[in-house]
């Protein structure tokens, strides 16, 4: 054998860009990361180079000698690479926090980078897009705000930090930006009033970039850094949406574009204090940023563009090309904080979780937003080094009254402005014309949700208040429903997501589940009557913080060692600055600087608005304790957290669990002083990453599992038998103190050793949590927590463990070769012996078809497709599919590639499947076409499997080729082997070996095993995916914009 | 059967020692912990017959794998490479066997090893012992040798849980059936290959037939051997030179023989 055949490699690497030169093939956009550590990661090893990392606590120094040095190396080396590319369009070159490039490549150039051992890993450029679930437009309040007033406004905080915000840009004439006050020290851009800020911290490296409707002038001491990344955006070939501004500056919001979402989080983040916001023109009060003395510097990577499936005309996504660029800026640039309320991350190697990963060793804290597709089991950015925020509610309610003829009165949310007397009130179920679907009736669907055919019947509703109930169509839908009916007003049941207030098309209250029930129940009456009151501002009338519906779960979806989110913050009726709406003509003015435009604020929802608290109270830590990690910021903001209250949700989606809540809702007070902090460093990451799997050029210093890193949080996905996970603490109190550990957990006995510390200031130690199993059941979470207190801190940590069935193997196993092998790891929960059942090698069958487009609200949600799919109505194309006994796998398969004009991902193709019951089994609902299903050892029987031309380009129907494949124990094919121990061990591990020979070249295969137990019960299953086609990356699946859950 | 941590302490494994240069050779003429394998192959020693067969020329061999099959190995497997034959076994519990206990796996496909972890600087053939399985060498001609070295790395599983550092023993037995036994300290699979020279005493004795098994290791120290299948470990460039004295001619025919006897375990399931 030989050592490192980089020779090969780069013989390898000549051969095949001679062949590229003459290919025509198409470009698709990707990401290139080379082996090189970037700037920020590198601790030495090439000769002749040092290390460039900073020490811990420092910051980066690109002027430093060492840094320039290897700069140039890496120029150098990614040169060398990049000279084999010979046509190939480059984006951006990276070296700070990801070492590498992005750029348009054909298939054969990604083979030829793949297999260099200069090269990393490629990664297909992903469209991500914003955390915001909905823009509610606001009329009027008459009540003063003061949101904010107990966390913000303090007079110094966040004095001298900078809170970097990537995102959709900034409306600089918003006063949360403003650098000066007026005589009564107010924030103003009067040049009369007096400089409130000094200049940017010496620290600062960043730029004012010009462009469209932005000058330097629009900076300031308080703005202090304004730039755009857009060079994979222009990629793209998509152009630009008229709201849209190519420089800094945030698009046009309100109803004609989707602007104003980089103003709210950077405003809520550090914001001016003593902001007076209006909305609609009605004061709101004062409003202020979590930490309102940070400095902000905007860096715009999310544009809008033309799409007529939006009403806007338009659509808003970030490109990750340029959000890396971005990261790579920002940290450059010297910011201490970083806001990326931005979708992704689902697995740690995705290039942004790399990048943050560079930025935290160079002491950067980041907050990403959690995503916003609860309550299923979503959660986003699920990398250690990031501290992802989940979004909950505060207890300023805008809410109203109804009350009802018999003198019950219920509040629920509400933005009404005209009081509603007493009127004649009537169930939606009592008022629908003849023939109206039930389900329909009951949620109030209009007749634009209804292939233009209303449900609710006007001489029913006339008058009256009608009682809707909450589901599958936007709430304002129903009220227009009433309006169109007839109707004067409108209660609305919720259905378990949490009463929002909205601005609605006639008087109406938002009230809770119970509420709405007994309001329905009374409203069955002949006669019955209600009154609906204005709204006002509530505090302290609704049990808060909850855990937002919408607040994508855990647990984490990469690893389920690490707990994911982190922590949760507000992020529900989040009032900070936006855009307004305005024309093309006054854009076409603020673009050539003939007009100043007005500011504008809304109240907003969504993680991506919680992500902002969370990364303005790090500001002040950072400013309190200049000397903390990210690590040990994110574990004062966790330990010092407070659980919040029961939300409506059931089961593991419950926001009261670790993976609704995280640690719990941040505290800010007690963040402050947390008594101890669980600390985190470079190669604790380093080891981490290499033990994932999925980043092994980062090994070398050893690996570790999610279990082993030193998280304020302790989760074991697996406890065979026992389990002990070891952590140390750093007293960061001024004195010495002795703390007690308290710590429990249904299902297990849990011991902590030693059971108290005592640790001078400043002084670290470690302690070791060992769970034994007693009475928890298989496959079945249980919560508890860990407590360590002294007299005056409590330190809480959340603890979660499971103990899983018999065998554990992984799911699936790939290979791209014609004979191959394939080993591995699975967990042993018996001792004794093993069997195994195989079924394939079997080849892929494709299937031509012709996919319409789907009606509107076929599939918004993932309870209309399911309907959709029952019925096959809506334009849904429903395929029965039967699953034989002793079926192994099954998967079936759409790829951008193989659906007529999808190449783009403007193709936007879904697939679900229920069950001969009509039962969900199991879905694929991304953006684009690229959308997968895998069974199992699914359950003979038959199944239907739903195709949805969700969204056609021109809603024109699209060819496609469907991939189905289901493997039964008599596919035989390949030569298919398995090879298992003599021998299996209870709480231990055993290598199972697949071997497959002689299948045919440019083809794809899938097989499986099936792993039983001594007795014969099924243990685990795995897929074996043999793709012998030579094939390219998949961009990393993208979450729809709009949420699946009912929560609409 | 049970062999835990026979005679292995903690500072053997422990990091303070240098990557490379530490090893311990055991004399062990009353070695405990390989009862059943160590007593078939003793019986077989003793059953040897001699041979005629020509000897071959002394010389220095590198055993790399790469003129051998890629493919799974079971309990009792035999293979041929240059001029040597070796075994797979399993020295588990005797109450089963026939199972999963080495590969020889090609370096240049990354993903071979799923989701274990193995070392990935080889972009060559190389053999990987599984499940706590062992293998065993020797001439092909039964002639003794010289083993000076060879390269090595941990191959760690999925989830591995409270499993800290590994340790490769090599046995070498001698023409009179007697047992040397040197220990190694395996590192991470995330390093690679490391090369390991065997000690001068070890390497100065001529061998008929020389062993490689792992102990996986707690982060306490305690070290396992065969009640696990933990215990596992790449392997590569075996540097061998083989001995033309006559003494051992006679050894032609123990091969032969320990085949023979463990033929009747193989693939027993």
């Amino acid at each position: 054998m030989k050592y490192h055949a980089i020779s090969m490699a780069v013989l390898a690497l000549c051969v095949s860009a001679a062949q590229t030169a003459q290919a025509d093939e198409l470009r698709r956009s990707y990401i290139v990361r080379l082996a090189d550590k970037p700037v920020a990661g590198y601790t030495g090893g090439v000769a002749g180079l040092a290390a460039t990392q900073p020490a811990y606590g420092k910051r980066l120094d690109l002027n430093s000698p060492d840094v320039k040095v290897y700069s140039a190396y890496l120029d150098q080396k990614r040169a060398r690479v990049q000279s084999t590319l010979v046509n190939a369009p480059v984006s951006y070159d990276y070296k700070v926090v990801f070492n590498g490039f992005s750029a348009m490549l054909t298939d054969t150039e990604v083979r030829q980078l793949m297999a260099s051992s200069d090269v990393a890993a490629v990664t297909a450029n992903a469209m991500q897009h914003m955390e915001t679930s909905y823009t509610p437009a606001f009329l009027g309040l008459d009540q003063p705000g003061g949101l904010w007033s107990q966390l913000g406004g303090k007079e110094h905080a966040g004095e001298d930090v900078i809170v970097g915000i990537i995102d959709g840009g900034i409306w600089p004439e918003n006063l949360s930006y403003a650098d000066r006050v007026d005589a009564s020290g107010a924030p103003t851009f009067d040049a009369s009033g007096t400089l409130a800020y000094g200049p940017a911290p010496a620290s600062w490296k960043g730029d004012c970039q010009t462009g469209e409707g932005f000058t330097t002038a629009h900076c300031n001491n308080k703005l202090i850094g304004a730039q755009y990344f857009d060079a994979e955006f222009q990629r793209t070939g998509y152009t630009l949406h008229w709201s849209e501004f190519r420089s800094p500056r945030d698009s046009i919001g309100g109803t004609v574009g989707h602007g104003g979402h980089g103003t709210h989080t950077s405003s809520t983040a550090a914001g001016n204090n003593g902001v007076q916001a209006t909305v609609n023109g009605v004061p709101m009060g004062a409003t202020s940023g979590m930490a309102p003395r940070a400095r902000v510097a905007m860096y715009k990577v999310c544009w809008t563009f033309n799409d007529d499936r939006d009403a806007t005309g338009g659509v808003n996504a970030c490109f990750e090309g340029d959000n890396v660029a971005a990261i790579e800026k920002a940290v450059s640039d010297g910011v201490n904080v970083i806001n990326y309320s931005i979708s992704g991350g689902a697995s740690i190697d995705n290039p942004v979780e790399y990048a943050y990963l560079q930025a935290a060793n160079a002491g950067v804290f980041v907050a990403v937003a959690g995503g916003n597709s609860g309550p299923d089991n979503t959660v986003a950015h699920n990398s250690p080094w990031l501290t992802t925020v989940a979004a909950s509610t505060h207890d300023r309610q805008l809410a109203a009254t109804v009350t009802l003829a018999n003198g019950a009165k219920y509040s629920g949310a509400s933005l009404n402005l005209n009081p509603l007397p007493a009127t004649a009130m009537v169930r939606a179920e009592d008022a629908g014309v003849s023939g109206a679907n039930a389900n329909q009736l009951s949620l109030c669907y209009s007749a634009a949700s209804n292939g233009g055919l209303p449900v609710l019947d006007p001489a029913k509703v006339a008058g009256k208040i009608v009682v809707c109930t909450r589901g599958e169509i936007a709430r304002v839908e129903k009220s227009l429903a009433v309006l169109q009916a007839g109707g004067a007003g409108m209660v609305l049941v919720d259905d378990g997501g949490g009463p929002v207030a909205d601005v609605h098309s006639v008087p109406a209250v938002h009230v809770s589940v119970n509420d709405g029930h007994l309001i329905q129940a009374y409203a069955k009456n002949v006669g019955a009557k209600g009154d609906i009151s204005k709204f006002a501002a509530i505090k302290g009338n609704v049990p808060a913080p909850v855990v937002a519906g919408f607040s994508s779960r855990g647990p984490n979806t990469f690893d389920l060692n690490v707990l994911k989110p982190d922590m949760a913050a507000p992020g529900v009726s989040v009032l900070a600055g936006v855009t307004p709406g305005m024309s093309a003509a006054q854009h076409d003015q603020i673009s050539d600087g003939t007009l100043v435009p007005p500011s504008a604020w809304a109240f907003y929802d969504g993680t991506s608005m919680a992500t902002p608290h969370v990364a303005g109270l790090a500001a002040l830590l950072r400013q309190r304790h200049p000397g903390w990690s990210p690590a040990a910021i994110k574990s004062a903001l966790m330990t010092s957290a407070s659980s919040t209250k029961p939300d409506q949700q059931q089961g593991a989606a419950a926001g009261v669990l670790p993976w609704g809540q995280g640690a719990g809702h941040v505290t800010p007070n007690s963040a402050a002083d947390p008594g101890l902090v669980y600390d985190l460093g470079e190669n604790d990451y380093r080891k981490y990453a290499c033990g994932s799997g999925v980043l092994q050029d980062l090994c070398g210093i050893g690996s570790i599992k999610g279990f082993e890193l030193n998280l304020p949080s302790i989760t074991v996905a697996n406890v065979m038998g026992s389990q002990s996970v070891t952590r140390t603490v750093t007293n960061v109190g001024a004195t010495a103190a002795s703390y007690t550990a308290v710590a429990s957990i249904p299902g297990y006995n849990v011991q902590v050793s030693p059971p108290t510390l005592t640790l001078g200031a400043g002084e670290s130690k470690s302690f070791t949590v060992t769970l034994q199993r007693t009475d928890a059941p298989d496959n079945q979470w249980q919560f508890g927590q860990l407590v360590w207190s002294d007299s005056a801190h409590t330190v809480r940590s959340p603890m979660q463990a499971r103990s899983v069935t018999a065998i554990v193997a992984p799911a699936q196993l790939k290979s791209d070769r014609v004979s191959g092998m394939r080993t591995m790891s699975v967990v042993t929960g018996y001792t004794g012996k093993m069997t195994a059942a195989l079924g394939g090698l079997k080849e892929v069958s494709r299937s031509s078809m012709t996919l319409p487009q789907a009606a509107s609200g076929a599939a918004d949600t993932l309870n209309q497709a399911i309907a959709s799919c029952k019925t096959g109505s809506k334009g849904v194309y429903a395929m029965p599919v039967s699953i034989p006994a002793n079926t192994v796998v099954a998967r079936f398969e759409t790829f951008n590639r193989d659906v007529q004009n999808g190449e783009t991902g403007k193709q936007d193709v879904d697939l679900l499947m229920l069950d001969g019951s009509g039962a969900l089994v199991d879905y694929s609902m991304h953006v684009g076409a690229n959308e997968s299903i895998s069974l199992n050892s699914p359950p003979a029987g038959s199944y239907k499997l739903c195709l949805i031309g969700y969204e056609l380009v021109n809603g024109a129907p699209a060819q496609l080729t469907l991939s189905s494949t289901i493997v039964g124990r008599s596919d035989v094919g390949g030569n298919l082997k398995v090879a298992l121990p003599s021998k299996v061990y209870g709480g231990s591990t055993a290598s199972i070996g697949l071997s497959w020979s002689g299948l045919a070249s440019g083809k794809r295969y899938v097989g499986g095993v099936q792993l039983f137990d001594e007795s014969g019960r099924l243990g685990g299953t795995t897929m074996l995916s043999v793709d012998t086609n030579n094939p390219v990356p998949l961009a990393a699946p993208v979450a729809r914009t709009r949420k699946l859950n009912s929560d609409l | 059967l049970a062999v835990n941590n026979s005679n292995l302490t903690p500072h053997y494994i422990s990091k303070e020692n240098e990557m490379m240069g530490f090893s311990e050779v055991a004399d062990t003429t009353n070695h405990k912990s390989r009862s059943g394998w160590k007593k078939r192959a003793v019986a077989a020693a003793c059953g040897m017959v001699a041979s005629l067969a020509l000897l071959p020329a002394a010389r220095a061999d590198v055993l790399d794998f790469n003129s051998v099959d890629i493919g799974y190995h079971f309990d009792g497997d035999v293979f041929q490479h240059g001029s040597y034959q070796f075994t797979s076994l399993y020295e588990g519990d005797p109450a089963y066997g026939g199972g999963l206990v080495g590969a020889v796996f090609d370096g240049t496909d990354l993903g071979v090893c799923g989701n274990l972890t193995c070392p990935t600087n080889n972009p060559s053939n190389y053999y990987a012992a599984l499940n706590d399985g062992l293998l065993s060498m020797k001439a092909t001609s039964g002639s003794a040798f010289h083993v000076t070295g060879f390269d090595s790395s941990y191959i760690k599983p999925f989830n591995n849980q409270n499993t800290g550092p590994a340790v490769l023993a090599i046995q070498g037995v001698r023409a009179d059936g007697s047992v040397a036994e040197e220990y190694y300290s395996l590192y991470e699979p995330a390093w690679g290959f490391l090369p390991y020279q065997t000690s001068t005493d070890f390497r100065a004795q001529s061998f008929v037939q020389v062993n490689f098994y792992a102990y996986t290791c707690t982060y306490s120290g305690d070290c396992y051997a065969f009640d696990s299948n933990k215990a596992q470990f790449a392997l590569d460039n075996i540097n061998v030179t083989a001995v033309p004295e006559p003494a051992s001619y006679a050894m032609l025919g123990l091969g032969l023989a320990v085949v023979g006897a463990i033929s009747r375990r193989r693939r027993a399931v």
